[in-house]
């Protein structure tokens, strides 16, 4: 098979968006009911739903430190969100590499030690796959940490860069991401102190181009901060009328 | 699953509402909640709906996805039919019990009873090998949704047309090839997807029996059973337990009664003890495309 | 960004957002502090009492305050305690001196009580009760040493948001319509037939009893009622108190019980609520 053309000569990539143009992102939170905070997250045609509960009594007590809360993550892929069907065990290592990712990231921004002995559970699923799991579920899960009132110091917000024929690009899709030669990036920001939360990256990229895509990657997350925070914002909003704040 | 717990009290209160034909959310025995359908939203399946009993956000969701797969024929299969392969996921998400392993004995429960539905001449359908997946929110009552789900997901379900195509070699012997057509437009429906049975499912509280049970209804549940009925009024499946090992069993009498109760889906009959006072009433879902 | 005290509070902040940097303030709940600064940690409404500033969330679960009345369920019976959900970050704990025993409220525990604690209260029951104290850990401590609080029966229980169920100084209240509701602030609500307060004294002997009395059709449509008018005003959102349910429960009776929850017919009844609620205020 010859190599796909993932740049054109105009400049646009193979969903005609530019270089450094995010995918559509439509977010909402509180979509589930038995959850205590949810959130319905799309980054182009990558779907992902997550529900929060907790902080509740620990159901794994032997596991909770007595002086701050757990955080649990189950990450599961729906058969039907890939193009090929393809059944997953719940012991894959991408799903627990995923899992333990998004873990590590929300632990460095959750007031745990507000919870002692408790348990905060976050279940990710993903309902449709076109790149960028990782950035979508952590977008996803800042989201319904947020609805479900869990106290943090900051959102997480998470997106890719990658570098295509000498250009940095914004956002990889599943294409761009499965081509060996792109190297795929995904960063985690903590917007208010602009710290990194998690660096990932995959194939190779030359060491003095990492800055480029880096800065793209970053300007990205921040976009995403900011139409996170306006769905943060509305839905407050929404829900302080109608309490008649 | 996960017990959720009832007490005493609620459990007897629950029970003597059943046999007055109260139930705590003002339905009677028979009553079903809204059934809403949506379909063809997820873009990478064949097919796909997602259908949700009752309204307000008080109910069982069920996502189906269906997808298209050409198999190769394997020794011992039947050899002009392709099958349907069912998955059922119970998502976290959706509660908290199907956590880790908890919802693996009701996903194999699940998954067996809609194999049996589907594979065979009961269902209607004889194609390629198809694939069902759903994914769903729980709070009572999840069979007879996900009957429904599938059941619009298939309906929604188009193919790819194939072309096959007699290559003889020089041999002279001949070989049959096929192509499938990618073309988004160039589609097919599922042949035999509106004889798809849907099924009803029955919870015995007490000495009654209701329709659609709410979560607490059915963790206090002694026995149910599914009845798969197709529009001509077959009975295609029955399957009588569920996921509690307290089932009790279903007398021969009162197995004869659902057989009544779902011949009157369409308006006639019921259940013995109310025979003739209530109606079997299955709504028409709401859809919404 | 120094604000003053006038625009810091009823103003919603995301988290991470600065609310001051006035360090004459302290921070409260839903708050924390980095360089002398005070952040919201969660998304909601500001608040300031005095010198203490704090985040209310609009959706959280039950955080409790000494003096609640709550509903709770019961999940473990340990020795001389009982765990109890009640809808917070931990469970709550009964203790086995925190409870009447049965015989009288003179009578003191005795080691046959250890040894019975399930006869008083088992896995799944529900208990009426008031937050008491916290323990170091923050798990609440309850009581049920009054002749009102105890074993809830005769009814159903709808689980709402807590933070619509406002503190107020009675939370058990005989409707018009003749039954009784408990509003429990940790948002889990009872709703059962009604029973005087003579008759519960004189059965103090079976305040642990399972047996429910016996409840006509017409209470059962009642309670079913008013347990779905509670179910709606808490979809759409709406403040749950004694006068709300009232106005929900006369404005629903045109509809049939099971019609209740449907969108449309929830959507018309909580605007109505909130109409009348407008008017008497």
């Amino acid at each position: 098979m010859s190599r796909q053309e993932l740049l054109s000569p105009e400049g646009l990539r193979v969903d005609g968006r530019r270089a450094n143009e995010l995918r559509k992102i439509s977010c909402r939170a509180s979509v589930l009911d038995t959850a205590d905070g949810s959130a319905y997250f799309e980054q182009g045609n990558t779907k992902v739903l997550v529900a929060v509960y907790g902080p509740r009594e620990a159901r794994q007590k032997g596991l909770v430190p007595h002086d701050k809360a757990l955080v649990n993550v189950e990450f599961n892929v729906a058969p039907f969100s890939t193009s090929e069907r393809r059944k997953r065990s719940k012991s894959d290592k991408r799903l627990l590499e995923v899992s333990a990712f998004v873990k590590q990231t929300f632990e460095s921004v959750i007031q745990t030690h507000v919870y002692p002995r408790s348990q905060i559970n976050i279940y990710i699923q993903l309902l449709q796959h076109d790149g960028g799991t990782l950035e979508a579920c952590i977008n996803a899960a800042t989201l319904a940490l947020v609805d479900a009132g869990i106290s943090m110091t900051d959102y997480v917000c998470a997106c890719t860069g990658g570098f295509i024929d000498e250009t940095p690009v914004l956002d990889l899709n599943f294409v761009e991401e499965s081509s060996i030669e792109t190297p795929d990036l995904t960063v985690a920001i903590l917007p208010r102190t602009g710290k990194v939360a998690l660096l990932q990256m995959e194939s190779r990229l030359r060491s003095d181009k990492l800055e480029d895509v880096m800065d793209l990657a970053v300007s990205g997350c921040k976009s995403i901060h900011k139409k996170l925070d306006q769905a943060v914002m509305a839905a407050a909003t929404d829900l302080s009328e109608k309490l008649g704040h | 699953m996960a017990s959720l717990l009832v007490s005493p009290a609620e459990q007897d209160y629950i029970t003597r509402g059943v046999e007055k034909g109260i139930r705590c959310d003002g339905r009677s025995n028979l009553d079903r909640r809204q059934v809403t359908l949506r379909t063809d939203m997820i873009s990478q399946a064949n097919g796909s709906a997602r259908c949700r009993t009752g309204d307000l956000g008080l109910g069982t969701d069920v996502l189906v996805g269906i997808k298209a797969e050409v198999n190769t024929w394997q020794p011992g299969e039947p050899e002009d039919q392709g099958s349907i392969v069912c998955s059922v996921e119970c998502s976290p998400s959706a509660a908290q019990e199907f956590e880790g392993r908890g919802a693996e004995d009701l996903n194999v429960e699940l998954t067996q009873l809609l194999d049996r539905i589907l594979n065979g001449p009961q269902s209607g359908i004889d194609l390629q090998k198809l694939c069902i997946i759903p994914k769903q929110a729980y709070w009572g009552s999840i069979v007879d949704t996900l009957m429904w789900a599938t059941r619009a997901a298939l309906l929604s379900t188009k193919l790819p047309r194939v072309v096959v195509e007699t290559i003889s070699d020089e041999n002279g012997d001949t070989q049959a090839e096929f192509d499938v057509v990618d073309d988004p437009e160039d589609v097919a429906p599922l042949e035999g997807a509106d004889n798809l049975p849907i099924t009803v499912t029955f919870n015995q509280i007490g000495k009654r029996y209701v329709l659609d049970a709410s979560e607490q209804e059915e963790a206090i549940t002694q026995a149910k059973i599914t009845v798969a009925v197709s529009p001509k009024r077959e009975i295609c499946a029955v399957q009588k337990g569920g996921i509690l090992q307290t089932a009790q069993r279903v007398s021969q009498e009162e197995l004869k009664r659902f057989g009544r109760a779902v011949r009157g889906g369409q308006g006639r009959g019921g259940t013995g003890r109310c025979r003739g006072k209530h109606r079997l009433d299955i709504p028409q879902p709401v859809l919404i495309s | 960004m120094d604000a003053g005290a006038s625009n810091i509070i009823s103003r919603i902040v995301t988290p991470g957002t600065l609310i001051t940097s006035d360090n004459a303030y302290m921070r409260g709940h839903g708050t924390f502090a980095e360089h002398e600064s005070i952040y919201s940690s969660v998304a909601g409404a500001v608040e300031r009492v005095n010198k203490l500033i704090s985040v209310r969330p609009l959706k959280q679960r039950y955080g409790g305050e000494i003096g609640d009345i709550v509903v709770g369920r019961i999940t473990e019976v340990s020795s001389k305690r009982w765990r109890v959900d009640v809808n917070a970050r931990q469970d709550g704990v009964l203790l086995l001196s925190s409870i009447i025993l049965p015989g009288g409220i003179q009578r003191r525990k005795s080691e046959s009580d250890e040894l019975q604690m399930r006869s008083f209260f088992a896995e799944g029951d529900l208990v009426y009760a008031e937050v008491q104290s916290y323990f170091a850990d923050g798990a609440l401590s309850l009581h049920t040493r009054s002749v009102q609080y105890g074993k809830l029966r005769n009814g159903t229980m709808v689980a709402v948001f807590p933070q619509l169920v406002p503190r107020s100084r009675t939370h058990l209240h005989r409707l018009p319509c003749g039954v009784d509701v408990v509003l429990g602030v940790n948002g889990y609500i009872w709703i059962s037939k009604h029973v005087s307060a003579a008759k519960v004294e004189a059965n103090a002997e079976h305040m642990y009893s399972d047996q429910n009395e016996l409840i006509s059709d017409e209470e059962r449509e009642t309670i079913a009622r008013v347990a779905n008018c509670i179910r709606l005003l808490n979809r759409m959102y709406v403040k749950i108190t004694e006068t709300s349910i009232n106005f929900a429960y006369e404005s629903s009776l045109p509809h049939a019980v099971k019609d209740l929850l449907k969108t449309d017919i929830a959507q018309e009844l909580a605007d109505s609520v909130k109409a009348q609620l407008l008017q008497q205020a």
